[in-house]
């Protein structure tokens, strides 16, 4: 994630508002959260389960790279379109790099269905544990950003 | 008693691996653990992990019934494909045929929205999965990690390993 322009321009492009805050989900969480329904799905039958690993804003996630990595790392808002073509030039179908462009402009209208903190709770509820927020995750990671 | 048998299909994905990880570090003493991917041959990480037992399985395929034969619960990880309606869709057909007692599968938080495509996508999966009559979970569903490292890997940079929605 971020690899190539963190490393090497100390940079994080991104089309959307960096002051909206978003619903993130570490990867471990979700795994480890979809293992602990899988075993016990009576619990879950009928559910929809919205897991929330943290609630941030691309802000947020620059200050807690320049952390870890003892470095300012920017963040620089680009033009949807711009986004856009990038994707579409790494191969993405068009339909797709809408789709994405889609979910990043409703992070900026602040649409609950992505930045509400209602969820929070949800994932130590189901595991047993804390989720690994931002901070934890960019610690975790940060030796590939270097 | 033998254990319950937890199925995880369009398995070699993050989400997939993910959630391999956990079942096999936790859970392996309740249940027998199964990974379908396409390309078994392929499926180096997936066999790596202790407890699991990789099959070749393809969503939408008609042998699923078979591949599924005593099955309790099964895993769909949704595919990023445009025809994922009707891959997951086939699945859980196939999944209800063989007597798949539980069936989750990887959602948005945006279902049940259609101002969106992916809103419209995960609405149309959801509706069908709610009226097949097997019991069924949506999610762990939070699609923003995913968007994260896809909008950024093909914004900018070579291209890394390709997380698509």
């Amino acid at each position: 994630m971020y690899k190539s322009t963190i490393a090497a321009q100390g940079t994080m492009y991104n089309p959307t508002d960096p002051d909206k805050p978003f619903t993130i989900i570490a990867v471990e969480d979700i795994g480890k959260a979809s293992a602990a329904i899988l075993v016990n799905p009576e619990k879950y039958a009928n559910k929809t389960v919205t897991l929330v690993s943290d609630l941030r804003t691309y802000n947020d996630v620059a200050k807690a790279f320049s952390e870890a990595l003892g470095k300012e790392i920017k963040y620089l808002r680009v033009p949807y379109e711009a986004a856009k073509k990038g994707m579409m030039g790494g191969g993405i179908p068009e339909w797709q790099a809408e789709g994405v462009i889609e979910l990043s402009k409703l992070i900026d209208a602040s649409s609950p269905a992505l930045s509400s903190d209602r969820d929070l709770g949800l994932y130590k509820q189901i595991t047993g544990e804390d989720p690994t927020d931002l901070k934890k995750w960019v610690t975790k990671y940060s030796a590939a950003f270097q | 008693m033998s254990k319950p048998v937890v199925f995880v299909i369009g398995a070699s994905g993050n989400v997939g691996t993910a959630t391999l990880t956990s079942l096999s570090a936790k859970y392996a003493d309740k249940v027998e653990i199964r990974a379908g991917v396409r390309n078994p041959e392929k499926a180096e990480k997936l066999k790596g992990i202790p407890n699991v037992a990789v099959v070749q399985a393809t969503m939408g395929d008609s042998n699923l019934v078979g591949v599924f034969a005593g099955v309790n619960t099964l895993y769909i990880v949704t595919p990023a494909t445009g025809n994922r309606i009707e891959l997951v869709t086939k699945t859980t057909e196939s999944a209800k045929e063989a007597g798949v007692k539980h069936i989750a599968v990887v959602s948005l938080p945006i279902a049940g929205t259609t101002d969106t495509l992916f809103g419209r996508q995960y609405s149309e999966i959801e509706e069908k999965v709610s009226k097949l009559g097997v019991p069924y979970t949506f999610g762990p569903s939070s699609h923003v990690h995913r968007e994260f490292i896809y909008v950024q890997e093909h914004h900018c940079g070579p291209r890394h390993h390709v997380q698509p929605h």
